[in-house]
């Protein structure tokens, strides 16, 4: 479960150009919830994306992931929290573009706490997941937007994480694709884990569980 | 996953990575030529060292004044300088004998012979070819043990040949152990062969150092071949020797009438030059020497240095978006730093290996042979050293990149 407690994410603090982005943003999403963040640009989503993931930090509230409140940790502690509980999947895909399909897909096992065994194995597992497994020995940058996403969102489960964080996930991608990787999103969630899509698009927010709206720094909708 | 993120980005950027184990290569040699030739200098210094630090001259004996008339009963030796009063101790000289071949006959293998002792023998070994040094091998009876030079008599060691000495009675024929090689151009203290030093070893120059005290000895120039013998060998059975080219004579410690010594001395050497005039010069001759090639590796170094900043400044931005993807993936920001050392200490290894294979292969075609390229323990910490700068100066440049860059400034907004 992920909870967020009057969150307050300040840009610059005690500088001149100090911007305060979030105002005690507060929110709860369950496990196996599918939800969308929706907003216009500049509202905060982004923000918000970052704190969930454990790449940006707050000044003020709580945030909580599974009872582990993710606050003043050490980065090690961040970087354990990011490889066993979040995947994550980006609109530009954020993948190694000269690594094969499955050393990407690798890149979270390696960097995990405990050594994981057979690796290869459990890497083509993901990438079967995604219908991915025939061209896990291609270089990514040989493979079509759709087929990098997939290779994406194999490596966001690989580690079998307790929530997927996706940042506009199909922005990059034609309305065939984008569908595909939309089902693709729910097949996962229907397989029990948490997704969390941060999107300005209407159509992928109404395939959503639950819509969060965020305008000027503050949940405006729930 | 870091290490293998550097080995794959050695091999992204393979033309550049090239392009720094060159230079590093070049920075390498140089150093190892470099200490080479100051250890090479040091060495011929510092077979002297402790008789230079103290009160003498370094002269040639005055062959008038000292009676040098052969036949052989005569035996001029270094003790024998102690007759010209009690000034002086442990004189280094090179003496010569007399071999002939069995019971008088033709020596089968005409020679120049070098009869050297104390620090000559211990302090100091010429390049070798194969074999072993006199310092390094145990007196036998009845057999006397020698280092030569290439020959054109097929002698090589091992071989055991008779010669006839003259001694102070009569004569003895003894057996003679080639027991090493000498390189041809081996330096030898006394040696003559090259003709070129000798004239200022004479005393006639005050630019004396002590790399000068020795000359190259080429076989083919001088004729035939160097015999070096150890002198406490030929004393056990009292062959004769005559004392030529020059002496290091060192006064005795606490002497008070360095006045008396030196008009003693000039009694039977000529052109004496004081030791301290000689260690003045030797030194200075080093630091020029030192100088001059620590200009060059700093060239080159520097040269290195800007490429290595450069490439790791352009590379760090390049590769920071895949830092991000670490990051996101459960890798540590600062740890991806670390990926940039990785790749230098490749471009490092693989330099090592160059820098060994170019000078093995330098010595096999024969670029080296009157040059004495050493790897030993100096060579090696300071390569090290060099190693240790470079790796540092590499990491400069990412860990500043890295240090003012955030994370989530990497990974895409799309607000």
């Amino acid at each position: 479960m992920v909870k967020l407690n009057e969150i307050v994410k300040i840009y610059n603090p005690k500088k001149a150009n100090e911007f305060e982005a979030l105002h005690g943003v507060s929110a709860e999403i369950k496990d196996g919830e599918m939800v969308a963040v929706i907003g216009k640009s500049g509202a905060g989503k982004s923000t918000l994306l970052h704190i969930l993931a454990c790449i940006d930090s707050y000044e003020g509230g709580e945030y909580y992931i599974d009872d582990t409140l993710v606050k003043k940790l050490s980065e090690k502690k961040y970087a354990q929290i990011r490889n066993e509980k979040i995947g994550m999947v980006m609109q530009d895909f954020a993948l190694v573009e000269d690594f094969s399909a499955i050393e990407n897909v690798m890149i979270p096992l390696n960097f995990a706490k405990n050594k994981v065994k057979d690796k290869k194995t459990k890497a083509l597992e993901a990438l079967k997941a995604v219908g991915m497994e025939e061209l896990a020995k291609k270089p990514c940058n040989k493979l079509s937007g759709g087929q990098k996403q997939r290779v994406a969102i194999a490596r966001a489960i690989v580690n079998n994480p307790s929530m997927i964080l996706a940042d506009e996930p199909t922005g990059a991608l034609d309305t065939k694709t984008s569908a595909e990787i939309m089902e693709l999103f729910h097949e996962l969630n229907e397989r029990g884990r948490t997704v969390i899509i941060v999107t300005h698009d209407p159509n992928v927010a109404e395939q959503c569980d639950r819509i969060i709206e965020i305008s000027d720094g503050y949940i405006v909708d729930n | 996953m870091i290490l293998k993120y550097g080995i794959r980005d050695f091999s992204r950027n393979l033309g550049f990575n090239i392009f720094v184990i060159i230079q590093i290569t070049l920075v390498f040699i140089t150093c190892v030529f470099t200490s080479s030739s100051v250890s090479q200098n040091l060495k011929y210094y510092n077979a002297f060292a402790d008789i230079l630090d103290g009160e003498g001259y370094c002269a040639s004996p005055y062959i008038n004044k000292l009676h040098r008339i052969i036949p052989s009963t005569e035996i001029k030796d270094n003790k024998r300088f102690s007759d010209y009063g009690d000034y002086f101790e442990n004189v280094v000289a090179v003496h010569q004998i007399i071999a002939t071949g069995e019971n008088g006959s033709e020596n089968p293998y005409p020679q120049k012979t070098f009869a050297y002792d104390g620090c000559l023998i211990y302090d100091y070994k010429p390049i070798m070819d194969n074999g072993e040094w006199l310092s390094d091998v145990k007196s036998e009876s009845n057999l006397l043990h020698a280092v030569i030079s290439p020959n054109h008599y097929g002698l090589k060691v091992g071989d055991i040949i008779k010669q006839e000495f003259s001694t102070s009675q009569d004569s003895i024929c003894l057996d003679v152990k080639i027991v090493g090689m000498m390189k041809d151009g081996a330096k030898l203290f006394g040696a003559t062969s090259d003709n070129d030093k000798i004239s200022t070893v004479g005393g006639t120059t005050n630019k004396l150092t002590a790399e000068m005290l020795f000359s190259n000895y080429y076989s083919d120039i001088a004729g035939k071949p160097a015999f070096v013998y150890n002198l406490d060998e030929l004393e056990q059975y009292e062959i004769s020797y005559i004392t030529e080219q020059k002496m290091l004579i060192p006064f005795r410690d606490n002497l008070t009438e360095i006045s008396q010594a030196e008009e003693a001395l000039d009694n039977f050497t000529i052109g004496a030059i004081p030791f301290s005039q000689i260690k003045k010069n030797t030194l200075s001759e080093i630091r020029k020497q030192i100088i001059i090639l620590i200009s060059i590796i700093v060239g080159l170094f520097m040269l290195t240095i800007v490429s290595i900043i450069s490439f790791t400044a352009i590379s760090t931005h390049k590769k920071l978006k895949d830092y991000g993807i670490l990051y996101i993936c459960g890798g540590r920001w600062k740890q991806c730093a670390f990926i940039n050392f990785i790749v230098i200490a490749v471009d490092l290894i693989l330099s090592s290996f160059l820098t060994c294979f170019v000078i093995q292969a330098m010595k096999l075609i024969g670029l080296l042979n009157n040059t004495v390229v050493m790897f030993t323990l100096n060579e090696s910490l300071i390569c090290l050293g060099v190693s240790i700068i470079i790796i540092l100066v590499s990491l400069i440049m990412p860990i500043i990149i890295i240090g003012k860059t955030q994370p989530r400034e990497i990974i895409k907004s799309n607000e």
